[in-house]
């Protein structure tokens, strides 16, 4: 199962809200679909974000993909060392693999919580 | 660029887009530095794809793109690969060019990878020529809005550029002008069996025009996005 603290895109994105900020992450799921991560990119600490738009861009060996943003709102804080660590997201997508921290004005009316996102994958593996 | 990049985005299922180079194109990877290639010698454009991997010098080759929609029983990303090279490899052998997937790879680094040519270091999905050069580059670019869907990439070196001399190419086997027009056909039949879809033939339409246009002027006709690495 994974947290339940938190809320996830189909997209694979998650969110944490505390107060009036919300940590911003891909699952695990995400990051073992992409498999051998190469770069990332992620936005400025200032720049604004928008749910449902993407944030950021990650490369594995294959393929880049677009990560999106669950929330919107302004980047406060960037896991600048993600970028070059990007093994963190193996061992710990949800805690240490963080990417942006974001000052809320909103969120996407997609969300999921844990279990709905648990039958998502369910059906992605069936 | 704009136009696969608009074919990316398009409500069409599935577009398959044959072209080719002139002057000469010197395509870098996604998240390559543009620094690296500044000094690369001849006449040619330059372009920063919205897909992966190294850069390629196009010059005498078959440049294909395909776009289409992730389906929830599309194979994933490494199986994608070996599709797409397998169907390319039964196109090759139906002229008699017998390519195959390398018996051992060499390690990449992240500097190869940032700094690297795409046919300096093939993967275990790559083809193989008998000279034993990469024939064929392959890059994807993936997005999950308004709807999964991916765009592949991909070149097959007719005659290998001066900027990759060693990687393999049809000429090792015969006169590309011999082929050339055999080989796109068969690569649209065999690209089309591997997808399991009947291709029909026609040009882009209006909205996809549109699009393009737009993404050529920004971001492809933008110096600071070749420049933003």
């Amino acid at each position: 199962m994974r947290p339940n603290d938190r809320k996830y895109l189909k997209s694979h994105e998650w969110s944490k809200t505390e107060g009036d900020t919300a940590t911003v992450g891909i699952s695990d799921f995400a990051v073992s679909h992409l498999s051998d991560l190469v770069f990332l990119d992620l936005p400025a600490v200032g720049s604004a974000v928008t749910a449902g738009e993407p944030f950021g861009e990650i490369e594995s060996v294959k393929a880049v993909s677009d990560i999106y943003s669950p929330v919107s709102g302004e980047v406060v804080e960037v896991n600048d060392d993600l970028p070059d660590n990007l093994d963190t997201l193996n061992s710990d997508a949800f805690e240490a693999g963080w990417m942006i921290k974001v000052k809320l004005s909103g969120e996407s009316g997609e969300l999921m919580d844990a279990a709905a996102y648990e039958e998502l994958l369910k059906a992605e593996a069936d | 660029m704009g136009l696969d990049d608009a074919l990316l985005q398009s409500s069409a299922p599935a577009t398959l887009r044959f072209y080719s180079w002139s002057p000469p194109g010197l395509s870098l990877g996604f998240f390559q530095e543009q620094a690296a290639f500044a000094d690369v010698p001849g006449s040619h454009q330059i372009v920063r794809r919205s897909t992966g991997g190294g850069a390629i010098y196009h010059q005498e080759e078959i440049t294909f793109s395909l776009s289409l929609d992730i389906r929830s029983d599309s194979p994933g990303i490494i199986d994608w690969y070996v599709g797409v090279h397998q169907a390319v490899r039964a196109a090759l052998r139906l002229v008699d060019i017998a390519v195959e997937f390398p018996d051992k790879i060499s390690p990449v680094t992240r500097e190869d990878q940032r700094r690297g040519w795409c046919f300096d270091h093939p993967g275990p999905q790559d083809l193989i020529s008998k000279t034993g050069g990469k024939i064929l580059g392959s890059a994807q670019r993936r997005i999950q809005r308004p709807r999964p869907r991916l765009l592949h990439h991909a070149s097959l070196i007719m005659r290998a550029p001066s900027a990759t001399p060693d990687c393999g190419a049809v000429a090792d086997y015969r006169p590309p002008e011999d082929v050339r027009e055999d080989l796109v056909e068969l690569l649209s039949h065999q690209l089309s069996n591997f997808l399991g879809l009947s291709p029909s033939s026609e040009g882009p339409d209006e909205a996809e025009l549109k699009t393009a246009e737009k993404l050529a002027m920004k971001p492809h006709g933008d110096p600071d996005h070749l420049l933003r690495r």
